[in-house]
This record gives C-alpha cells, structure tokens and sequence, in this order.
C-alpha cells in the first residue's frame, strides 16, 4: 500500500480498551483495529456497561477464524460427547468446566455446550470453574482438574498431540485438517454448536469513507492469494478466511446475534 | 510473541508487499490497534 502499518497495543477490559479508543478515532483511515471475537461478539453480547456496540464500527474484512473444540482430559471416562452428557445428566451441578474468565469463549463455549446438549439451565447443569487466561483453563482440563474444556484449537492442540486432552467435538462446518478423527457438531446433531469459533478481522470507526473502504478490500484480496500469509496463519492453527466487508458483517452480526440470544435467555449478564 | 501478534505482523508484511496503490489513500503510515 505505499505506506508502513504501525501495530500499537492497548490491552484492557476484554478488548474493549482498543476497541474504544477506536471507535472514538477519526474515521480517516488512518486507525485501525485488530477486532476479535472476545471484543466484537461475546463483550457487546454479555456485558451491559460496554463503551461501544458491535455495529459502532466500519467493517473492511474478517481475515482469520479459529475453530473451536469441546475436551476432556484423557484420564476422564468421557470417550465422546454422549458420555459427557450422560455423566451430567447423572450428577447434576458436579461436572466442572474451566475458563479464561466469566464472559470469554470458554465461559459461552461451555454454556452453549451444556444448551445444545439439552440441559433446561446450562448455567448449573455443570459448574464453571474460572482461571486466569486460556492457558491455566486448557492445563485444568488437561490435567483432570475439571471436567472438560471448550476453546479454541490452537491452544489445546499441544495437549491433545501430548495424550493429555481427548477432542471431542469440534465446532466448524467441516471437520478439522489437524484434527481429522473429531466428529464435528453438525454430525453429532447440534448445529447451533457452530457459533462457536474465534476469529479475527479489520475494522475502522464508524463512517469511513466508501474509497478507503475500496483500498483495504482489495489489499485484502490480495492478502488471501499470499501463500506465505496462508501457511502463517495455517501454522498457528486458523484458518485463512478473507470476507468482504458485507460478508464480515453478517458474519459478525449472526455471531453476535446468537450469543446475545443466549445471555438474553438465560440471564448471563454482566457489569 | 502472541498469536494475534503474529497473525497481525504476518498481515502487515504481506500488505507491505503490495505495490502503492494509485489512490491518495494512504498517504501517511495507518496504526493498527491491537486490543
């Protein structure tokens, strides 16, 4: 594009730290958001004192998405995912789940798990156990602390290639390249499971102009035909997924949508 | 170096290989927030 991309982090409340402070920016093109899952789809959906909405924004594409999976460690009984259900339907309340933290993609990812599974109150059919960060939730699944995890892939994957974590279900459309055994939500009957996938993408603050939007949709076409982006990404476990700005934001919209459905429905809201 | 990190530096390289673009858009280096 002629000109360098200067990354600059502002970590902080989930994301929405960033996210504000790009949502207050000029809309001149010159600042820029790594938007994510946790700050575009569970935040706006789960939390009531947020300082932005998840349309506040110009979309210009998605870039990446991050399946997800539901496991448990191998030392558990649990060899698929109707032995999960059945050991909570068995003893209600005393299966445990971990998380990165109340409102993250564990925390949802268990609760929605728990809904398509059919349990009338996902939210003490099984007890969620918090930690601090993703890597403390995969070593408490990993290591039989807890029952069982939902996360996304790449950061369970050293756990399931070491024998500690046994898959059982994966969450996109079609089965996973890495993870070729795992059945996915759809064969195993709980397509609303699919919701359940992190991903990344470019936006902008709101009313950006129409030419600015042009150039980023066609830098990232070009983006998606790099076959040494390809492979980085490939290699961190996501899968390359450049969308249209219009396509982002259905994208995001369904995403959203369905996990403020659930908080609605089953009053997770949080401060 | 974290994932989103590397997702982000590996996006910033393969646009940084694209020739300039005829419009007047961007004229000055664009700051990418990583949240």
């Amino acid at each position: 594009m002629g000109q360098p991309v200067l990354v600059t982090n502002r970590a902080g409340a989930g994301g929405a730290t960033g996210s504000a402070y790009v949502r207050n920016a000029d809309p001149d093109g010159y600042n820029l958001l790594l938007a994510r899952i946790g700050s575009h789809s569970i935040s706006p959906a789960i939390k009531t004192s947020m300082p932005y909405k998840w349309d506040d924004f110009t979309y210009l594409g998605l870039l990446e998405i991050n399946p997800a999976a539901c496991a448990t460690a191998t030392s558990k009984p649990y060899e698929s995912l109707d032995d999960l259900r059945d050991a909570i339907e068995a003893n209600p309340g005393a299966i445990t789940y971990s998380s990165a933290g109340v409102g993250t993609l564990h925390h949802l990812g268990g609760i929605m798990l728990l809904d398509v599974l059919g349990f009338e109150d996902p939210t003490v059919a099984a007890t969620h156990i918090p930690f601090q960060g993703g890597g403390a939730a995969a070593a408490a699944a990993a290591t039989g602390q807890v029952d069982f995890v939902c996360s996304n892939i790449s950061a369970i994957i050293s756990q399931i290639e070491g024998g500690q974590l046994r898959p059982l279900v994966v969450t996109t459309p079609e089965r996973v390249d890495s993870l070729p055994d795992v059945q996915t939500a759809s064969e195993l009957g709980y397509p609303d499971l699919e919701a359940l996938v992190g991903w990344s993408g470019l936006v902008g603050p709101p009313d950006m102009a129409d030419e600015v939007i042009s150039v980023w949709t066609e830098a990232l076409q070009k983006v998606a035909e790099d076959e040494r982006w390809v492979k980085q990404t490939e290699s961190l476990g996501s899968v390359p997924m450049i969308l249209s700005p219009e396509e982002t934001v259905e994208f995001v919209e369904n995403q959203y949508t369905t996990f403020r459905g659930l908080v609605e429905r089953l009053g997770l809201q949080i401060d | 170096m974290t994932k989103s990190k590397l997702l982000v530096g590996v996006a910033v390289a393969a646009m940084a290989a694209l020739p300039a673009a005829a419009q007047d858009y961007p004229s000055q280096p664009v700051q990418l927030t990583a949240p």
